[in-house]
């Protein structure tokens, strides 16, 4: 497999990654991101071989979210994810190859069952619960803080969802259950304007989610999803909020670059065609947190990490 | 003063709530005015549990229990009626599923949802679901409802607080009735059947909350010069029925007492298993067959049994294969 063209074209000097400054990559989350965003291709490209039996919904356009989450969460927390949880599972466990097994359906768990990708939750990961079902992970992430809460242990639970699952009556029930026991939890709206293929526009009035939590006493933060030092940022923020007993809501808002769940039989196709081959980078636009990454670093310095991350990552052997 | 079926149910309860360590007892007015119907009334906790009064919200209810279990966490949502769990099958199924699945269960805590199911009648048709069974197999977890005392003693002690997701049914027909005191004669270990009484003559399977109608049964065969072996079922899948089997095999006739609604009976699991093992037995099915239109209107819901004819059916002569009749 030959590297992404747009790398390809860049600086002919190589960097290996240990002699990169170790600040610039551990400080700022930016290689973090890149190789997200890197198993991410390498992932799309095996799902356009039809290498899976399992749907797999891809998170184009959420690594920046999900490597914000990694790096605020600490042992004692929790995180309940959706179905599409495949950023956040890869950034906590920081292996594709793990993640793979079980997409392959060869899990370390396999005296119990597979896990797949819809209820993916790494071992080890901190990751309590995964849900297909939409707003279903809600209420069971303020069941696990109520139990922090009554146990008197550490611990702030995150839990994702997404502009489709505040149309469920879970959300508003768990919010108002969060609310009324003080509960230390962080829910995460990744507002990506799509539920399955319709925008919200195409399929219910808009929700000021800042007036409802206004409305409900719960601190609202809002960023765009894709700037991964403003999403830090906020959740860390959030963080130090819930744990005082105010239950946050974070609203990021993102775009998810990729169809539903992969090449699904009579879905139309992916009008973007993401691929590898084209490079990390899917948009040029503040939407994408590559092209937030190339634009903070300049096009050599991200050249250079991006072959970098690649070259040390051996990810590509996937592919042959 | 004569204890009641739910007090006698409340103090078995406290046995296992005063002694079990850390468990979160919640539910909508559980510490409130009639304290759910009279389900909390007197409910007590040690000092590292809690008692906590939540809003009207059964489908996160439920939810959180599961989550408290997947973080190892004990509690038990008492609800004042059977039709408010409909809310929370998604969790009841699909959280559960996950659980299951992916934990060992030795690493859940525990949690019991313990509602009212409202067969007293003339409720309405939507407080009237008594098909306890058919949470079970959506599910595929135990439900039990509790009958008498002793039953109701050990599905308490050995479930109430225990890993993993159960369902316990009370009636609210029999709530203001005297407690009802039958000795085990016999139980399978997983609490799925309780003998009561023994004979050789026929074989009563009761579900759901028809024990006190096989118990008449049982007493009007009796005093024909007839014995029956009593059973109390719950509704547990994948049920120990070995006693009832060996108890049909010996009698040849085998009655169900199910006073549930629902049309996927799980006497059928016993009719198709002496059918498989090809024991020879009689069965008359004493149940609901389902609602016609007008069984959905106010009215008194009562399970009607015609005693006459199942005192017939237990002198007729022994089948010559399996064969459901009635």
């Amino acid at each position: 497999m030959s590297l992404p063209t747009n790398i390809a074209k860049g600086p002919a000097a190589k960097m290996d990654l240990a002699e990169l400054d170790a600040g610039h990559r551990t400080s700022n989350g930016f290689e973090d991101v890149l190789r997200l965003r890197y198993w991410q291709h390498i992932l799309n490209e095996l799902l356009k071989r039809k290498s899976f039996q399992i749907p797999i919904h891809l998170a184009f356009g959420h690594e920046a979210a999900a490597v914000a989450l990694d790096r605020v969460a600490q042992p004692p927390d929790a995180i309940c994810l959706s179905h599409r949880n495949v950023a956040y599972n890869l950034a906590r466990s920081k292996s594709l190859d793990a993640v793979l097994e079980h997409y392959r359906l060869q899990g370390p768990g396999a005296e119990r069952g597979q896990m797949g990708s819809m209820n993916l939750a790494m071992e080890d990961s901190s990751i309590a619960y995964t849900s297909s079902i939409l707003g279903n992970n809600l209420p069971v992430a303020a069941g696990i803080a109520m139990n922090r809460k009554l146990a008197a242990r550490d611990g702030v639970v995150f839990v994702l969802t997404g502009d489709g699952a505040m149309e469920e009556g879970a959300f508003w029930e768990t919010l108002i259950f969060a609310r009324s026991h003080a509960l230390k939890l962080v829910v995460i709206v990744e507002n990506n304007d799509c539920s399955m293929s319709s925008t919200i526009a195409q399929r219910r009035s808009p929700i000021d989610l800042a007036q409802v939590c206004m409305g409900l006493d719960i601190v609202y933060r809002a960023v765009p999803g894709a700037n991964l030092a403003e999403v830090e940022g906020a959740l860390q923020s959030a963080r130090r909020e819930a744990g005082n007993g105010l239950p946050v809501c974070v609203e990021l808002a993102l775009r998810t670059f990729n169809q539903h769940a992969g090449p699904t039989p009579g879905w139309p196709d992916d009008p973007l065609h993401i691929a590898l081959a084209d490079g990390l980078m899917v948009r040029e636009g503040i939407e994408d947190p590559v092209y937030n990454i190339r634009q903070a670093l300049g096009e050599p310095a991200f050249i250079q990490l991006t072959q970098a991350i690649i070259e040390a990552d051996g990810s590509d052997k996937h592919l042959h | 003063m004569t204890s009641t079926y739910i007090s006698q149910i409340i103090e078995q309860v406290n046995q296992v709530t005063c002694n079990c360590g850390p468990v979160l007892l919640y539910g909508e007015n559980i510490d409130n005015g009639s304290k759910i119907a009279g389900l909390a009334r007197g409910l007590q906790v040690n000092p590292r549990g809690k008692i906590l009064n939540v809003g009207n919200s059964e489908l996160t209810h439920c939810g959180v229990g599961l989550g408290m279990m997947l973080d190892g966490g004990n509690s038990v949502l008492f609800m004042k009626q059977l039709d408010f769990l409909l809310l929370g099958l998604d969790q009841i199924v699909n959280t559960y599923n996950f659980a299951r699945a992916y934990r060992p269960i030795d690493k859940l805590g525990s949690f019991t949802v313990f509602p009212i199911v409202c067969d007293q009648g003339y409720q309405g048709p939507q407080s009237s679901l008594n098909s306890a069974g058919d949470v079970a197999s959506l599910s595929n977890i135990a439900v039990y409802c509790l009958n008498a005392c002793e039953d109701a003693a050990a599905v308490i002690s050995e479930a109430f607080v225990a890993p993993g997701l159960r369902i316990i049914c009370t009636s609210q027909r029999l709530f203001g009735m005297p407690s009802l005191s039958l000795p085990i004669l016999d139980r399978a270990a997983d609490s799925s059947i309780f003998r009561f009484r023994a004979g050789n003559d026929v074989t009563i399977v009761c579900f759901n909350f028809a024990l006190r109608l096989g118990l008449q049964l049982s007493e009007q065969l009796q005093s024909s010069g007839l014995s029956a072996d009593l059973f109390h079922a719950n509704f547990v899948p994948g049920m120990d029925c070995r006693m009832v089997i060996e108890s049909c095999r010996r009698s040849g006739r085998l009655i169900v007492l199910d006073d549930s609604k629902t049309i996927t009976k799980y006497g059928d699991l016993i009719v198709r298993e002496l059918q498989a093992r090809g024991i020879h037995t009689s069965v008359r099915m004493a149940t609901r067959s389902g609602c016609a239109v007008e069984g959905y209107g106010v009215g008194s819901d009562e399970f009607q049994v015609n005693f006459a004819d199942l005192a017939r059916f237990s002198r007729s002569p022994r089948a010559a294969e399996t064969r459901v009749d009635g």
